[in-house]
């Protein structure tokens, strides 16, 4: 098997999405389905091979350090779900 | 011609002799959406008063003679574009409640040229698939025949324009969601060259594959909103230097001696009789048309679909790791605490097929697994890209079919994520290279239309363009209509 329940259940946990448990073993099961498919490409050679980070080899571009945007928060703050004195509000984090 | 049969260089120029005036044309299309629509679902948000207030000062500029080609035309997008005021939702009950304080660069463009917004396009969740039926929204069905998939992701603005609810609309194209949803659909789409249209305000799925493009019946309609959409984006830091370009100046040159790559060997196993013998009808017509068959070998080809269902995964668990609760979008009821503020509302925003693929990605980023997955899907991206730019040095275009085969049948491949994955078998090479690429309708297998992959050269979307025109100049594919059939 190419992923193990244990493996699904600690990247569910890195990546903050809650499985229930009846649903592990089906969902290791595609998982490991869609890996399998994928390692089809270890067969190709890569040594030597330098990564294609962005498709046309481009480079970020960079911009000079100057404010450029309005300041919007007001609009940005507007559409939170929580907010109080222009902070997002969020359950306690230190008891 | 009726109002909501006519392409957008037909509307244009009714508007510009003053044969109808733009309330008209927009009332035409919402009319057409208010009545029809509960037989596609192909639009998750209809901009009824934003559009026939935009219709109003589309006319006086019409009047006032400052118009442009795209002035007073209605266009309606696909839900992945920010359009400031109105509704965004990304087909996800993540951002149901989202109304963006910001238009993405695409809305601003078309908003500068006086077009209107008839709205929003129904859509995969969050782009990821590629039969909208993952849409929070529900399963949008295909104006030919509602018991298929109009394709995906953005099957809301193909099955828009095959319904002729709207008369060209906006797509993203990450491994085929323009081309693919435009062969099921008997229209035209294009995905330009990575990097040609800014990805400013347009939610991210895969950001070094992600690119927006044009969706029309004709190749000209195309064209007229490349003109629009395209151009560098100081907002992007991944938009090509290259100033836009006049996409319609080409149009009408013929396209004798154009050199056109087939690799018959890669499409006859997959294909059957009947997209075959589309497809040969096709290119004989291109060589009637003075062009010339190349045959060209693509093996490396075979690993793109693995290659993307990597790297796709990958950057989408990078970019949706966003979507918390806290800033906006959904959030779940009394969260304990942070970590299950993150966790639930996740869990409870998120749909299975968004959830699975964040969960493959985070897997492929992970501690002793991003070489052997993510670094070596790059290198493998590379070889793809190499080997068609090597066949591009020798022939102008690569042709083949777009997709494995006419639209499949609602919730046929819900449960086999491989089969629906296959699907994009033809498209996701011109995404992992950065290539321009389009679809164009050639014919029809068991009375549903199928289409033509043309793929180019870096930044040669005016040939693609060319070439496609030509082909519809000489045939009558793009014409037909599921209305004429359906007498809807």
């Amino acid at each position: 098997m190419p992923i193990t329940p244990k493996q699904i259940i600690q990247i569910s946990n890195l990546a903050r999405i809650k499985i229930e448990q009846d649903q592990v073993h089906l969902l290791t099961e595609k998982i490991g389905e869609i890996i399998s498919f994928v390692d089809k490409f270890k067969t190709i050679d890569t040594n030597e091979i330098e990564p294609l980070f962005n498709p046309l080899d481009a480079i970020q571009k960079l911009r000079f350090d100057e404010i450029t945007e309005i300041d919007e928060s007001e609009n940005f703050l507007g559409i939170a779900p929580s907010v109080r004195k222009n902070l997002f509000v969020v359950p306690k984090v230190i008891d | 011609m009726e109002i909501h049969s006519q392409s957008i260089a037909q509307l244009s120029a009714g508007l510009q002799r003053k044969d109808f005036s733009s309330e008209e044309v927009t009332r035409a299309f919402l009319e057409r959406i208010n009545s029809l629509d509960h037989l596609y679902n192909a639009f998750i948000t209809v901009n009824e008063e934003g559009a026939m207030s935009a219709a109003t000062k589309a006319d006086q500029r019409i009047a006032n003679g400052t118009n442009e080609i795209l002035t007073g035309i209605p266009i309606a997008h696909k839900d992945i574009f920010c359009t400031q005021g109105v509704k965004t939702s990304c087909g996800s009950r993540m951002l149901d409640n989202f109304i963006p304080p910001y238009n993405s660069t695409v809305i601003g463009n078309f908003n500068d040229s006086g077009a209107i917004i008839l709205g929003k396009t129904n859509m995969d969740e969050f782009a990821m698939g590629g039969s909208t039926e993952t849409s929070y929204y529900g399963p949008c069905y295909n104006p030919w025949n509602t018991n298929k998939v109009p394709g995906g992701s953005s099957g809301g603005s193909a099955a828009a324009i095959a319904a002729s609810l709207t008369p060209g609309a906006t797509g993203t194209d990450t491994g085929g969601s323009i081309r693919q949803p435009s062969s099921f659909c008997g229209i035209t789409g294009l995905k330009p060259t990575y990097g040609r249209v800014s990805r400013f305000g347009m939610i991210a799925f895969a950001s070094s594959l992600d690119q927006g493009g044009p969706m029309a019946k004709t190749a000209e309609d195309c064209s007229i909103l490349m003109n629009v959409m395209s151009g560098n984006d100081p907002k992007d830091s991944t938009s090509a230097a290259k100033e836009s370009e006049d996409f319609s100046a080409n149009l009408s040159q013929k396209i004798d001696g154009l050199k056109i790559g087939i690799s018959f060997q890669n499409h006859a196993k997959n294909l059957d009789l009947g997209y075959q013998n589309c497809l040969e009808q096709a290119l004989n017509q291109l060589e009637k048309l003075g062009a010339k068959l190349v045959e060209i070998s693509l093996p490396r080809n075979s690993f793109a679909v693995p290659t993307y269902y990597v790297i796709a995964p990958a950057e989408a668990s990078s970019n949706l790791s966003r979507f918390d609760g806290v800033r906006y979008g959904y959030r779940c009821d009394n969260p304990e605490n942070l970590h299950d503020l993150y966790t639930r509302s996740r869990s409870e925003g998120l749909g299975d097929e968004v959830k699975r693929r964040i969960l493959i990605g985070t897997y492929a980023l992970s501690a002793g697994y991003y070489d052997q997955y993510y670094g070596k899907a790059q290198k493998i991206r590379r070889l793809i890209r190499d080997e068609y730019l090597s066949c591009l040095k020798n022939v102008d275009v690569i042709v083949g079919p777009t997709t494995t085969g006419p639209a499949f049948d609602i919730g046929s491949k819900n449960n086999d994520s491989i089969s629906m994955y296959l699907e994009d078998t033809y498209t996701v090479g011109a995404n992992l290279a950065g290539l321009p690429a389009m679809s164009i309708p050639i014919g029809f297998v068991n009375e549903c239309p199928i289409g033509m992959q043309l793929i180019g050269r870096d930044f040669e979307e005016s040939k693609l363009l060319n070439v496609a025109h030509q082909f519809q100049h000489a045939t009558d594919w793009h014409l037909q209509s599921p209305i004429k059939k359906n007498n809807a």
